[in-house]
């Protein structure tokens, strides 16, 4: 064809480039402006009507604004070009809104076409029509998609039921009865094609009119496997949401093992719980069944409009409330809607195996519902993008049902192809379902983890096995010595210190190891005296800090510890003003603790309070408050209280170690430290005693002065993110102001701090908080000082009940 | 429902958007998405469902490209991600490829299928037989008909007649002088050796492939002889599935040329074809790797393409490796290739070498994976076998061929 190419390699591949390019549309894209586009547009010739239009639409793709053009592109809407006509209508349908009067001329030319013989042409101008979505054409359009949806020809029946929607959309009020009413003629429409595109409308449009389902249900089940597959993802929905509205949950199913009793009235809202102390605890075993219910009204309502629904009060649900049951055998209506959903389950369409096996989930008793498995993990497989929402899916399932899942635990192994988040969702499903036959495998796959190059992700694996042990506490003695070993394996590499993922899976480490021995205290002495005794060579100051917190939480576990108590002390204090801040607030947490019980230990140790750190006697503050006389010591305590200000600097601290002498420890300075489960109890003696306390901060802060308010507000944010679940680290603001006509305002008065605002910053190692939902729960307390403290909380949480239950535990803590 | 579709360049250009619905969606959520992914990385891209302060975005990446589409309402997510997936295959098919050059050169035609395969922001006509009726692709012919005449439309002037027929993704009326069907079985082994050297997993996932080219509306029935060892199977739209629930026999009437006919997976296999023996000691900062590579189960057919790939841990600054066979490379990104293609006769093939570890790291703690790449033609590792195919009625001169192959797919094995 061209022998003058070819000559060489070199020239043949120039000649392909431009063979390549010849005939498309690149220099209007590259250039679409580098002619004058007007003038084209009144061309008459359909040849250049074309290229002015698809410069306009470079423009366009381009993200420029070429409105102006659009009383010039209307003229061209009559043009007898196919071509021309698509174009123009792309335009039209982009510009629209914007330029209504002037789309209003495009209108005849509709009309005309709407009467066209060529279907394509019919269906082109309902679709542009309808796309224009202005009022004034409403009517018009309204009528054209009646007689459209009797058209003969199936495409055009599909773009009357795609119609729909936009019509749906301007809010006609006083049409919206005629627009159901073309919905409910496409849905009984004999074209597969054209029902799945009513399904659609039929959501958008009308999503609770069941009776227009409920008109052709059975031949709307049998019609499924033959619509298209976008059609069948919207279809199940519809055809199941019908299904539970007309003959509630299935017997046997999951939901209704959920459902337990019936339930009874509550203000509650699912997705924002709020609760105070005052009240009774017992709630969250009405909880489940207040949840059968919550997700069955979700489906009968559309989930649309109850999600968006902020929140309900004592809505009574006359019809629908005493949610009805049925049974999935001998009803026929559910038993074709599971027959004919079945085989979807092998569709190519990952939406619509998702889909059905939402409704088998939902509708098939519970020992029928294994059958979505291997559709499920096939999936996966099968199409790589959609394999984390599958996964997200998966965990749902499997936390509600672990032994679903629990025979496939190969398949979620971890390849190194997978992103992070895949990781992280595949480490938490094989937490969930590990059994005890097949921890074995699970464990030896973890171990390969860790030695992972990405050391977040073995930091995770690291967090799985302790959630194993949490599970399968039969394992746990297995686990311990794995975790042990990695102690003293990652000891070597930290010492040198220098990576911060190490770091982090040396932390990981040390936390599961705590909540393995935290299950039995007892049968792990001899761990907690081996990790004691590796203090001085881990260098990581939140792994010392862990190690420190179980020091003192055990300190007087068995019969060695105790004996070790001391000599630990001694080290603590000797090493502390080199600790980091956590470390710091460990190690005052620990010497709190030990002195609770150890009190004449500590009255001894006048060290201590060099190393700054100020003792008080608990177990009797009021009695030596009351004992000392304020004015005598007001000095001394404004000199140390100005410097446990800046308690967390080192330098300060030797400096004010030599006056802090004079103050004798009963003197009442209290740090309230790092807490974990002594410092609400702590909180509320002390202030109901009246105890003047200083909390311990990095940087505690004298700003806001308000005197004579009588507020208390401690709020505690505390984030458990998905993927660190471990790290639970919560930041403790707290805001004490002071009115009180007591002792303690003229102290305040003497040192001419009318209010301390005080913000401490706190690690908080939470025991029974652990779990991977993301929430955020706040305590505010408040009140006066000398009433009892009025404690409030609210959780914030994606799974209520996980919410509910942690309320709940938080309440039997505080109480 | 979707309300807007943005194409991306690699270099987080905006090619093209296109508005679906009366809500309009500003393209600055493409700036907001692009800062993003160049703050988070890689992980981000991987990401399929991203929650913006506006709307939530969908996403999928095809060499280089990225599809985005926004929305504000509830939807099935896999329903996005599903469509974003066929306009990515359908693009590619018309394009022949998808780049970004290639994707302006011709945006009318991106333009013409996006508004064929969406409307309101649900889709419309997927099909691609159909599209192809509809909107002609860009080929040779019209592209010299186009510099000649300066003239040519690619948008067909009558509506497709499969867009009524109960056979949608088929061409009505179909004519061959030779009527041709191929059938290839086409498996990936997946497998996962674990760091003692146990075959943790290993299964196959399969697909059957048909490339039909007969005359008129064949139907077609396709049966193996142990179906019983399939594990799962995902069907083309064509399946029917009554035939398969009795008797496990596939019946269908072909989409015309290549397609997949179906999707499986067979799990828990015992034998693989490779084994790879890995061995890494670290001593006082320097690490010595040892590989060796070799057939561990005969499949009775030549193994060829064989490859080994693996990421160098971040401790490790800097690798000196030699093979004796094969050619070996380091990429930049401390990828390390090494490719065998077959293993010869006389010797076993072997990679070793010296890893230069950061200092300060008496030894290593974390170790590389390895990936291993092969092929074999002839055999389908699964063993599953293709027992008959049959026509309802027999076309004259209609010739049937059967393949099989096997390739590596998720293939690893652990140090």
């Amino acid at each position: 064809m061209f022998p003058h190419f070819g000559a060489t390699a070199d020239t043949l591949s120039k000649a392909s480039t431009i063979m390549f390019r010849i005939g498309t549309d690149a220099h209007l894209y590259d250039d679409p402006e580098d002619v004058n586009i007007a003038p084209l547009l009144d061309s008459k010739f359909d040849s250049e009507k074309c290229e002015a239009l698809k410069r306009l639409l470079a423009l366009i793709a381009q993200g420029f604004d070429v409105s102006n053009f659009f009383p010039q592109v209307v003229k061209n809407v009559a043009s007898q070009s196919l071509e021309v006509k698509k174009l123009v209508y792309l335009y039209l349908l982009h510009y629209a809104e914007k330029r209504p009067n002037e789309a209003l001329l495009s209108i005849n030319s509709f009309q005309k076409d709407l009467g066209d013989t060529n279907p394509l042409v019919r269906a082109w101008a309902l679709r542009t029509m309808a796309g224009i979505r202005l009022h004034v054409i409403a009517p018009l359009v309204l009528v054209a998609v009646g007689k459209c949806a009797r058209d003969p020809s199936v495409y055009v029946r599909k773009c009357a039921a795609n119609a729909l929607p936009k019509l749906h959309d301007l809010q006609l009020e006083e049409h919206s009865s005629t627009i159901e009413e073309i919905v409910g003629i496409l849905l009984s429409d004999h074209s597969p094609g054209v029902v799945g595109a009513a399904a659609a409308a039929f959501n958008s449009v009308c999503p609770n009119n069941y009776s227009l389902v409920g008109r052709s249900y059975k031949r709307l089940c049998e019609v499924l496997p033959d619509v298209e597959e976008w059609g069948q993802i919207v279809l199940i929905g519809i055809l199941l949401r019908y299904a539970i509205a007309r003959h509630g949950l299935v017997k046997k199913s999951i939901m209704f093992s959920l459902h337990g009793k019936e339930s009874p009235q509550s203000e509650k809202d699912g997705l924002d719980v709020e609760f105070s102390l005052e009240k009774d605890s017992s709630m969250d075993l009405k909880f489940n069944s207040e949840m059968a219910s919550m997700v069955s009204r979700c489906y009968i309502e559309g989930p649309d409009e109850y999600l968006s629904r902020s929140s309900y009060t004592n809505r009574i649900f006359s019809e629908f409330h005493n949610a009805k049951f049925t049974s999935g055998k001998s009803n026929d209506d559910v038993k074709i809607l599971l027959q004919c959903t079945l085989p979807l389950l092998w569709s190519n369409n990952s939406a619509v195996v998702l889909a059905a096996a939402g409704v088998h989930w939902i509708m098939v008793p519970c020992e029928d519902v294994k059958r979505i498995v291997k559709p499920l993990l096939f999936l996966l497989r099968s199409s790589s993008t959609s394999k984390y929402v599958v996964l997200c899916n998966i965990q749902v399932f499997a936390k509600a049902m672990p032994s679903l899942f629990a025979p496939h635990f190969e398949d979620f192994f971890i390849i190194s192809s997978d992103s992070y988040q895949i990781k992280a969702l595949k480490l938490e499903i094989l937490c969930t379902i590990a059994t005890e036959s097949s921890i074995s495998s699970i464990f030896k796959e973890f171990q390969d983890y860790i030695q992972d190059p990405d050391r977040s992700f073995a930091a995770d694996a690291v967090a799985a096995i302790g959630l194993c042990a949490q599970k399968l506490p039969k394992m746990a003695i297995t686990f311990l010595e794995g975790l042990l070993a990695l102690t003293r394996q990652e000891l070597l590499t930290t010492e040198f210190g220098s990576i911060e993922g190490e770091a982090g899976v040396l932390v990981q480490v040390l936390t599961s190891i705590k909540s393995i021995i935290k299950q039995d205290p007892p049968n792990h002495e001899k761990v907690v005296i081996q990790l004691v005794r590796s203090l001085d060579s881990i260098k990581v100051p939140a792994a010392r800090a862990i190690i420190i917190w179980m020091m003192g939480e055990y300190n007087n576990l068995g019969e060695i510890i105790p004996r070790m108590v001391t000599t630990v002390l001694q080290y603590l204090a000797w090493s502390f003003s080199s600790e980091a801040l956590e470390t710091k607030l460990q190690i005052l947490n620990t010497t709190f603790k030990v002195c609770q019980i150890a009190v004449l230990v500590l009255l001894k140790w006048g060290k201590i309070n060099c190393c700054g750190i100020k003792l008080l006697n608990v177990q009797s503050p009021s009695i030596e408050i009351s004992k000392s006389s304020s004015s005598s010591s007001s000095s001394s305590l404004s000199s140390s209280y100005s410097s446990s200000k800046l308690t967390s600097s080192s330098s300060s601290f030797s400096s004010s170690s030599s006056r802090s002498e004079e103050v004798r420890v009963d003197d009442a300075f209290l740090f309230c430290c790092d807490v974990d489960a002594t410092f609400f109890p702590l909180l509320n003696l002390v202030f109901r005693k009246k105890g003047f306390s200083v909390a311990y901060s990095e940087n505690i802060v004298a700003t806001f002065c308000f005197p004579f308010i009588s507020l208390i507000c401690l709020k505690v944010v505390y984030y458990l993110g998905v993927s660190k679940a471990q790290s639970k680290e919560i930041t403790i603001c707290s805001r004490f102001k002071f009115k009180t006509v007591s002792r303690q305002l003229t102290f305040i008065d003497t040192f001419n701090v009318q209010c301390i605002y005080l913000s401490a910053a706190m690690l908080y190692y939470s025991e029974i908080l652990s779990n991977a939902f993301p929430c955020l729960i706040t305590i505010t307390a408040e009140g006066k000082c000398i009433e009892p403290l009025n404690v409030s909380i609210k959780v914030n949480c994606e799974e209520t009940v996980f919410g509910l239950n942690l309320l709940n535990r938080i309440v039997n803590f505080l109480s | 429902m979707l309300q807007c579709i943005f194409l991306l360049s690699d270099s987080g250009e905006v090619m093209l958007e296109k508005q679906l619905t009366g809500h309009r969606v500003d393209r600055s959520i493409c700036d907001w998405f692009w800062n993003q992914a160049i703050s988070q990385g890689d992980s981000f891209k991987q990401q399929s469902v991203i929650a913006s302060p506006t709307h939530y975005l969908f996403q999928i990446v095809r060499e280089g490209i990225t599809f985005l589409a926004c929305t504000q309402v509830e939807m099935p997510p896999l329903m996005a991600i599903e469509f974003l997936c066929r306009v990515a295959d359908v693009l590619s098919d018309y394009l022949e490829g998808l780049n970004e050059d290639l994707i302006k050169d011709n945006f009318v035609i991106v333009y013409e299928l996006l508004d064929e395969m969406i409307d309101n922001g649900f889709p419309l006509t997927t099909e691609p037989n159909i599209l192809r009726e509809m909107i002609s692709p860009p080929n040779i012919v019209s592209k010299m008909l186009s510099v000649v005449t300066g003239n040519s439309s690619n948008v067909s002037d009558t509506l497709p007649g499969a867009t009524s027929s109960c056979v949608p993704w088929r061409t009505s009326d179909i004519k061959y002088a030779n009527n041709e069907v191929y059938v290839d079985l086409v498996e990936e082994m997946d497998a996962i050796i674990n760091r003692d050297g146990v075959l943790v997993k290993c299964e196959i996932y399969g697909e059957v492939q048909v490339n039909s080219h007969i005359t008129g509306v064949p139907d077609l029935t396709l049966s193996f002889t142990n179906p019983s060892i399939l594990d799962d199977v995902r069907f083309h739209p064509c399946v029917r599935f009554r035939p398969w629930e009795s008797h496990q026999i596939l019946s269908f009437v072909p989409p015309d040329g290549q397609f997949k006919l179906m999707s499986y997976r067979v799990k828990k296999l015992k034998s693989i074809p490779i084994y790879v023996k890995p061995q890494l000691t670290s001593d006082a900062g320097t690490c010595r790797i040892n590989l060796m590579v070799g057939i561990k189960n005969d499949p009775g057919k030549m193994i060829d393409s064989i490859t080994l790939q693996f990421q160098l841990p971040p401790p490790i600054l800097s690798a000196d490796l030699t093979s004796n066979h094969g050619v070996v490379n380091i990429l930049s990104n401390k990828i390390c290739s090494w490719s065998i293609d077959r293993i010869p006769k006389d010797r076993t093939p072997s990679l070793s070498g010296t890893l230069a570890v950061e200092t300060g790291l008496e030894r290593l703690h974390v170790f590389p994976i390895f990936q291993v790449g092969f092929r074999i033609q002839g055999v389908a590792l699964s063993g599953l076998q293709i027992d008959k195919l049959d026509l309802k009625v027999v076309p004259n001169r209609l010739y049937k061929g059967f393949r099989a192959l096997t390739r590596a797919g998720l293939y690893e094995v652990r140090s």
